[in-house]
Order: structure tokens, then sequence, then C-alpha cells
């Protein structure tokens, strides 16, 4: 429920009113009717979420574990992923950041060298104990990244973890400590085994989208990767990044999501920022760089529901009370 | 078993009602009894002492209960001063003195009667909570909006045009009309431009109800909604209201508060806006409660939804005097239907904007109330229970103050300036009598209406129309066809503060004489020519008068009012966009025309910059563009570009819709007697800082908000977490 309607029906002592946002209502449904792709996207939305039955059977990781998917590239998966395990760290989460990408930038937004060979792809026995993990750095995150891989080496390993299907969760026991609150894994765009593995043994899902037509049109494709791949407890969240209001479709687009995906979807995007560009390009954390940016407020309100959500969720002990105070 | 209950009933119910008629004799029987019992002056004292005490202790307890019980031991001391006021002090006798005694004691039985009535009518506030509506959007009924305009500016309606059509009701479902009796092209171009029904009728009978009535002829929705054109309503204020009509088929009227977000000039020249209670809270928040428990909330004008079926019933809106709202509600209740009052403010509106245009308002109000005891009067006629007679009784009543205060105010001076003596009684007796009178009166007030209205603040707002509204209530009794309506004027600004001489003039004169009064009475004191301890009562009351006389004179003093539509301490997250950086803010307040905003002191931005200012309080983000006008380190001053009208309308949501916009928006403490008699005389004494001053005072804080930086206190509810 909106704050002002929640604040003021408390107010009045009738804190269960059903308020119905009715113009809210109104605007999703006349979104798709002024832009026919969202139209489009929506009845094939429609006929997969009502059929949604998930076939996976797979069993939750040991530590809180969210996946961040997208189909299309260049939403911003990486970028949210970085931002959420230095707002979780911050918080005083332990919190370990995976890089699943062959792309490999998730170092990149915590300062890591790009010639580094080891990490989640590398599987020389000898290599393991040796360079798996990335430094915590000061009180950061502990960041995994994939690794290089020639594109022979890379085709070997995706073969390899389709007939593997624990693959993730073994290199996973070997690069996460036992004693991490939270775990969020990047992955790369479209359907791949790494996010096969990944999303069967998340809690959360979480699905990255930009604010246009591309990135919407997806959204069908997502939700049968997610029905073919997700465990029943998990949740999915569905979040737009690089939000611009004064773009005219954007509004749109967001108002249309609200009403097909409900509840599914975060309510408030990330708003679009060059901040998160210009403390990419200084490999400087976006909470360090720009304080006053919309931006990084948003991504921190996510933080911090991922926060409640696993409190809330996990068993007690398992996600237990902050270990630093935030600053 | 099933029959159980049933037998149960019909012998319970007769049996409690029984019950009920024998306990209320013998409550009567006993308030008799206290009333009449004769004592010797010594045991009279003891008496009032000792229940004096006892109502001092019982204050401390909290309860219901013992607010009534309260409110039942001033009614047993009143009453008995009252007896006694009439069986001891008063011979029928021909003398000036006997005859003004007479005009006295008639004031104060005016005085006592409306004490009970304002007990019955506080008795048991009923705390209405709005009721669900259906699941299904079908089944949501249809509700015409009208808002009614004949000559305010087109800059007031707008808001509350785009804010009508914003409330969150199915788009099908409503129709928002705007009804311009003014017959104006711009309000036409406008509706169409907003995609609203605009009606206009070729003359200007009836005024305000001629105008509503045309455009129930001109519509077909099952509910009609009705604002007055500066009453903004809320987003919710139609799912808040709509609900007990599909509960209670006979229900006719829903009634919410109106509530002002700029100062009346009572707020703002005695400088009280948002500490003290205003004038209107005690009616919206206890007397309105008070009369749903009796079924007899009535209509206002505005902010109300009455059913159509029910409308059309009794004949529209009332034509025949100038109150329409609260006659139309009395032909409801005695056709049988009933009205609902919410205590939930969900509009907002303009207070009138000078102390002469809010007296021309009360005018008008006395002469339609006054109009409806004449032509139908409560207490006569079909339909109405003996409570719903009795909650009219007091409201009509209530407006007939003007001639018993200034009764009061001239009272103390017959002795002192003529020596006659109207109140024939020894002075002690006088006091035994009298003082546990006004003493419980106060505290079991205080205790009922402590939180909506101060102690003694009565006296002040009713002071100073008790002038104005004493001629027009005695006229429109001999003749009640006489009076028009008049429309308030609201929005407007004052320039210079200045001195309101006119509607001051006869409290100056009525000041003039207790002073001399006072005067002349501490002299003979002084000197021992006279009956000291009359006297010493008598300097007592003009004392009291003089204080009361001077807060009335102090609202005279207008203060400067520069904007027409304030700015609001509205405290929300925001975003700001420069170039292509959005940062995050919050705004400090807003108006129409520009906001300040909050953001971090090491961005500094430049005059003229173009920035684009998003404010977060629904799910559409509605980003306005506006240009930078300064900025003082972590504060920054936009103002907003010309919008269109649908940038107009998300900023009017932002200032306007929120739904908690005007809860918890006083901030102030309870009553206590003795303070609130102390802010008084601090709100009087401003009369001499302002003489001194000079002739043009110093602009009051009161005002200062609407034009300064952020004002002293932020209502919390003002506040997104």
């Amino acid at each position: 429920m909106p704050t002002d309607v929640r604040r003021l029906f408390e107010w009045a002592a009738a804190p269960d009113f059903n308020y119905r946002e009715v113009n809210q209502e109104e605007r999703a449904s006349a979104a798709p009717r002024q832009w026919s792709a969202l139209a489009a996207t929506n009845r094939l939305l429609r006929e997969r979420l009502a059929g949604a039955n998930p076939r996976a059977s797979g069993v939750p990781y040991r530590t809180f574990s969210i996946a961040v998917v997208s189909m299309s590239g260049g939403v911003g998966r990486t970028t949210v992923v970085a931002n959420l395990a230095s707002a979780l760290s911050q918080n005083g989460r332990r919190c370990v950041a995976v890089d699943l990408d062959p792309q490999d930038t998730l170092g990149l937004h915590f300062g890591q060298h790009l010639e580094e060979a080891a990490g989640m792809s590398c599987e020389d026995p000898a290599a393991e104990s040796q360079q798996l993990l990335v430094a915590r750095a000061r009180g950061g995150p502990v960041v995994v990244p994939f690794g290089k891989l020639d594109p022979a080496k890379l085709a070997m390993l995706e073969w390899k973890m389709t007939l593997e299907r624990d693959w993730l969760r073994r290199r996973l026991d070997q690069a996460v400590p036992r004693d991490t609150d939270v775990l969020l894994i990047d992955t790369p765009a479209g359907q791949r085994p790494m996010v096969e593995q990944a999303l069967s043994l998340c809690e959360v899902a979480l699905v990255v989208l930009a604010p246009n037509v591309t990135s919407y049109s997806t959204l069908p494709a997502i939700e049968e990767l997610l029905e073919a791949n997700v465990s029943p407890s998990c949740t999915v969240r569905v979040l737009v990044n690089g939000f611009n209001a004064t773009r005219a479709l954007d509004g749109d687009v967001m108002a249309s999501l609200r009403g097909v995906l409900g509840q599914r979807l975060f309510p408030q995007p990330v708003q679009e920022d060059e901040a998160v560009a210009e403390a990419l390009g200084r490999l400087k954390p976006l909470l360090h760089e720009a304080a006053d940016s919309q931006a990084a407020a948003d991504l921190a309100a996510i933080a911090e529901w991922i926060e409640t959500y696993a409190a809330a969720r996990t068993e007690p002990g398992r996600f237990g009370p902050r270990l630093v105070a935030r600053s | 078993m099933a029959k159980m209950p049933r037998v149960l009933d019909r012998v319970l119910r007769p049996a409690l009602a029984l019950l009920r008629m024998v306990l209320t004799a013998a409550a009567l029987a006993a308030l008799l009894l206290v009333a009449m019992t004769p004592l010797d002056m010594q045991t009279q004292l003891l008496f009032g002492a000792s229940l004096f005490a006892l109502a001092l202790l019982m204050n401390r307890l909290p309860g219901k209960l013992v607010t009534q019980a309260l409110a039942l031991l001033s009614m047993a001391v009143s009453t008995r001063y009252l007896y006694w006021r009439i069986t001891v002090t008063y011979n029928a006798d021909y003398s000036l003195e006997v005859a003004l005694g007479a005009v006295l004691l008639g004031a104060e039985m005016y005085a006592y009667l409306m004490l009970l009535l304002g007990y019955f009518q506080a008795a048991a506030p009923l705390p209405r909570k709005p009721a669900p509506l259906p699941q299904n959007l079908d089944h949501w009924p249809t509700v015409d909006v009208f808002i009614p305009t004949y000559n305010e500016p087109l800059e007031v309606v707008r808001a509350t045009v785009l804010a009508a059509c914003a409330m969150d009701w199915p788009r099908e479902k409503m129709h928002v009309y705007l009804l311009d009796d003014g017959r104006r092209d711009l309000f036409r171009a406008f509706a169409a431009q907003a995609g609203v029904g605009y009606i206009i009728r070729p003359d200007n009978r009836h005024a305000k109800a001629g105008n509503l009535n045309h455009a129930l002829g001109k519509s077909r929705s099952e509910y009609v909604a009705i604002f007055d054109c500066d009453h903004v309503p809320t987003r919710s204020f139609l799912q808040v209201c709509m609900g007990w009509f599909l509960v209670d088929k006979k229900l006719a009227l829903v009634q919410t508060p109106h509530h002002f977000y700029s100062p009346d000039p009572f707020e703002r020249n005695l400088d009280t806006f948002r500490t003290l209670p205003n004038e209107g809270e005690l009616f919206y928040s206890l007397i309105q409660p008070g009369l749903d428990a009796w079924n007899a909330a009535f209509f206002c004008g505005s902010c109300a939804v009455l059913r159509r079926s029910a409308l059309e019933e009794v004949g529209g809106i009332a034509t025949e005097t100038v109150t329409e709202d609260a006659h139309t509600a009395l032909k409801l209740h005695r056709r049988g239907f009933r009205s609902a009052y919410l205590r939930i403010p969900q509009a907002g509106g303009l207070a009138t904007e000078s102390i002469s245009a809010h007296v021309g308002q009360r005018i008008r109000w006395a002469r339609g109330m006054a109009q409806i005891f004449r032509l139908d009067n409560p207490l006569l006629g079909r339909g109405l229970t003996l409570a719903q007679r009795l909650s009219y009784l007091g409201a009509m009543l209530h407006f007939f103050y003007g001639i018993p205060r200034l009764i009061f105010l001239v009272a103390p001076l017959t002795y002192a300036l003529f020596d006659l003596h109207i109140f024939n009684a020894l002075p002690i007796l006088a006091l035994a009598f009298g003082l546990p009178h006004l003493a419980h009166s106060v505290i079991a007030n205080s205790r009922i209406q402590g939180a909506f209205r101060h102690s003694f603040w009565s006296e002040v707002y009713e002071t100073c129309l008790a002038f104005y509204i004493a001629i027009p209530t005695t006229v429109a009794l001999l003749t009640p066809g006489k009076g028009k309506f008049n429309v308030t004027a609201k929005g407007g600004r004052i320039d210079h503060a200045y001195f309101e001489r006119r509607i001051a003039a006869p409290y100056l004169v009525l000041g003039a004489l207790n002073l001399l009064g006072f005067a002349i009475g501490a002299t003979r004191l002084w000197r021992g020519t006279g009956e000291t301890d009359v006297l010493l009562i008598n300097l007592v009351w003009t004392g009291y008068n003089l204080l009361i006389l001077s807060a009335s004179v102090a609202v005279a003093w207008e203060q400067r009012q520069v904007r027409s539509s304030p700015r609001m301490a509205v405290k929300l997250p925001a975003m700001l966009r420069v170039g292509a950086r959005a940062l995050r803010c919050r705004t400090i307040d807003l108006a129409r025309g520009g906001a300040s905003i909050a953001i971090s002191s090491k961005r500094e931005l430049g005059k003229g910059e173009p920035v684009v200012l998003s404010i977060f309080h629904d799910a559409e983000e509605m980003p306005l563009p506006a240009a930078v006008v300064e900025q003082h380190g972590g504060v920054l001053r936009i103002k907003f570009e010309p919008l269109d009208l649908a940038q107009e309308s998300g900023l009017v949501r932002a200032l306007f819709c929120r739904a908690d916009s005007w809860i918890s928006w006083r901030e102030g403490e309870r009553d206590r007697p003795l303070a609130a008699l102390g802010s008084i005389a601090t709100r009087g004494l401003r009369n001499f800082g302002h003489l001194l001053g000079s002739r043009r005072p110093p602009t009051g804080k009161g005002t200062g908000a609407a034009e300064a930086l952020p004002p002293k206190t932020t209502p919390p509810g003002m506040v997104a977490p």
C-alpha cells in the first residue's frame, strides 16, 4: 500500500481498509493501448504467468542467495550486483559477489585488474586455494571473478555444466565462506547453463530490465526460463534500471509493468544517473563517490529490501543481526 | 433453542426500557434535589467547595465515563445556580434595576441552555470509521462531482478541478462538473482542456443552491459530491466517503471536515496558526461527531457526498434560506433519511482572507440559521427524533449569542458607572452560587473540548462577531424572507498591514466603556465610596471583559498576506535532474509556482540553471521543469517553468492530493484553562505593541510562513517516512 494511504488509514483507525489505486490501475491498462509493442508482450506474459507451474525442484543453497538475471545485455546487471554488494557490506552484512558472466567485468567495479586469470571458471587444482578469492577490500564484499577463458575453453566449460548439474554448487562450496550472510550471483545475458544453475539454487531471482521495448519484450522468455529453473520457494522480483521519467515511454513501461506484474515488480525503479558510469570510470563504489545520487539511493533501498526479506524468510541464525552499524 | 434469544429479547427489551425510564426519572429527581435544596450560606460555601474539590480529583482520572460525570456535575451545579438566581435574586418589581436585572437573567438563561445543549451534543461523539467498498469495481456507484463557482479567480479553481479529476475512482463512474455562475469564457476553455463538464445557467437565482439544483437537472449519477471551488480534495476522498452509502440504503449524506491550509484572520492576526486549535476545529472535531451519534450530523455545503434520490425527494438543495446546507440536511432528516459524519480531513481549502470577509461569512451563517429557526423550526413539524430536535436546536440557537454576549460585556458597568444593582444578592452568596457554576463549566468543557478549543477562546471568537450577528439574527427572526447570499472572498492577498477600523469600532467603544468602568470602580474602591465586595466582583468581571475585548480588537490588526496560494511545508522525498545527473533531495516547501529543496550543500547550482524536479509521493512520477532561483548552502529555491496541464496536475497532486495531506496538521499543547487565559492576555497586549510600533505593525510570523523559509513547526503528517 502506498505510504500516504497507509498513514491515512492508520490515523483513521482503519488500517485494514482495502484501498484501490484506481488511477494507477487505469494508467496500467492505458499504457499498452498506447504502445502496441507492450500490448503484444503483455498478452504472452499473462499467458505465461497464468499457467506458471515451476517444474524444477532445486534445493536452495546453504547461503541466502540472489541470482541477478536478464535476457538482453547492457541493462546494468553487473552494476546492480556490484552496488547491492557494496550496500549490503556497508550495512554490516558479510557478502560474497560471484561473477558467472564470461565477460568478467564484476571485478572491475571493485578495482580489480583485468588480467587476473583466476576465478570461478579456473578449475586448475593447483590454483584452487591460491586465487579463487579476491580479498575483502576495506570492509567491502568478497568478490569472486569469473576468470579469463578463451572461447574454446568456455565452450568446454559450458558443455561440462550441462552434464554436471551441481557444478555451481560445488564451486560455490569452495569459494563461499561458511559465515557468509548473502551471496549475489551475476550471470550472463540469455539462456545459458550458468544462468540455469544460478537460478536453481537461489532464493531470490532478481530480473533486471531496461525501460525500453526491447527489454520489455524479453519478459515472456525470462518467465519461461524462471519457470524451468527456479525452485518453488524462490521469489522473483523484477527491477527496472536506468529509468528516466522525462522520456514518455519510460513512465508507460513502468505503469504497464505494474499492471501485469503486480507484486513481482519493485515499485521504485533505479533512476538513470550519470553518477553510476562516472563512479565506474573512477573505479570507485557509487555510494562513496556520489552520496547524493538518486540511483545510489534506489539501489540502497533494494539492499534494504533484501535484508528485510532475508531476515523474515530464513531460519533464525542464518541471517543474523548486522555486524556493524551503518555509518 | 433458536427461540430462546427471541423470547429473551421480548422480555429484556421492555425491561431495559423500563429500567432506563426509572433511572432517568431518578436522575432527574436527584438533579432537582441538588438544585432546589435550600442551604444556609456557610453550608452552601462548603457544598460548593467540596464539589469543586471532587471535580478536580475526578478530572485526574481518565475515561469517557468520568467526562460524562463531570458534565453531569456541572449541569447540577449550574441548575442549582439558576434556580437560586430565579427564585431568590429576582423579584418582580417595576424599577430600572429590576428591568436590567431581567435582561441579565435572560442572557444567563440563554448561556445555561447552551451549556446543556452543548453537553448533549458532545455527550458521546461517534468515532465513525470509513466503510469498505466491494472488491469488484463494477459494483462501485457513479458519482457526479460539482464544483460551483461564481467570482473566484481561475487560479483557485484550477487546482480543485484537477484534484477532483485525480481522485481514485473509476474514470467512467465519475463525472466532474464546473458550475460557473460567472459564465466566464476562460473557465469554459479550461473545463474543455481539463476534460470536465461545464454547466452554466441564464440567471443566478438562489445563488449556490440554485446553481447546484440547476446542475442536478443536467446530470444523472447516483451520488453527488460537492466541493466549494477552493476545497481541493485528496485522492482518497471518494473511497473514504462512499462505503457507508452502500451499507446503509437510507443514508443520504456523508460529510467530512472543512480543513483550511491557509491561516484564517484569527490565526494570522493573533499568530495562532497551527499551534492553537482554530475556530472550526471544535465544530468539525467534536460537535459534528457528537451530532452524528444522534443521527443529526448536518451538511456544511462542501466536502460532502449526497444521495441523489434522497436529494430529489426533498426537492433538491433548499433555497428558502441563505444557509442552504443545514436546511437541506434538516429536510432530509425530516424525511427519515440518515446522515453520517467522517472526521477524516479529505480536502484542503482556503480560509477567509480578511476579518471583514470572515465577519461577512458569519453574518450569513447566523442569518441563515435564524431563518431556518423561524421558517422550519426543528422543535416543530414531523419526522424528527427528540435527539435530532435538540441537536438542531443547539446548532441554531448557537448563533443567537450576539445579544447575550453584549449584555455580559456591559453588565458590570451598571454598578460602577450608575450605581445600579441589577444582581440582587449578597456578594458572598453570589460567589457561593456563581463560582461553582462557572468553575465546573470550565472544568467540564476543558475536558470535553480541550483538544479542539482551548478554554476562553470561544469568548474571543464569539465576541468578535457578537456585535455583527446580533442584528441580522434578530431581523431574520422577525422577517425571515429578507437577506441574500453573499460570496465569501478567498485566496486574496493583503499587501500592507493595516488596522480594520470598521470591524474593531464597536469593540473599541465597549473596551473604552469597560476601561472607564474599571477606572471608576478602582477609584471608588480606593476612596471607599461604595460596597467593597460588590466593587471587587465588578472589577474582576470588568477586567475579564477587557481581556477578551482586547484580544478581539487585536484581530483587527490585519497582517500582511503576500501569496494568494500559500507555500506549504510539504516534506517529501524528491529528485532533481541536473544535466545527466539525478540528485536525491527532499522538498522543504512547495507552492504552485516553485519549491524549496534540501540538497547536498556540496552541489553548487547557478542561477537560472535548468533542472527537473520529481516529487515521490505516489507510484507515478511526474517530472516538473524548473529553473534555479538561488541557493543558500543546502537549500535550493527553484521556480517552475510554465507547466502543461499534465504537469500542473502532477504538482497539484503532490501539493494537495496525498491521502494523508491534512491529518495531524496542528501541533500544540492540550488545554490548560489558566494558560489559555494567559495566552489570550498576550494576544490582547499586542494591541499596545502595534500602537507603539508605528502605525504599520510588523508582519506577523504567522504569515511569514507563507513567504519565508521553513515554518517553525513541521506537522508530522506532512513528512513521509
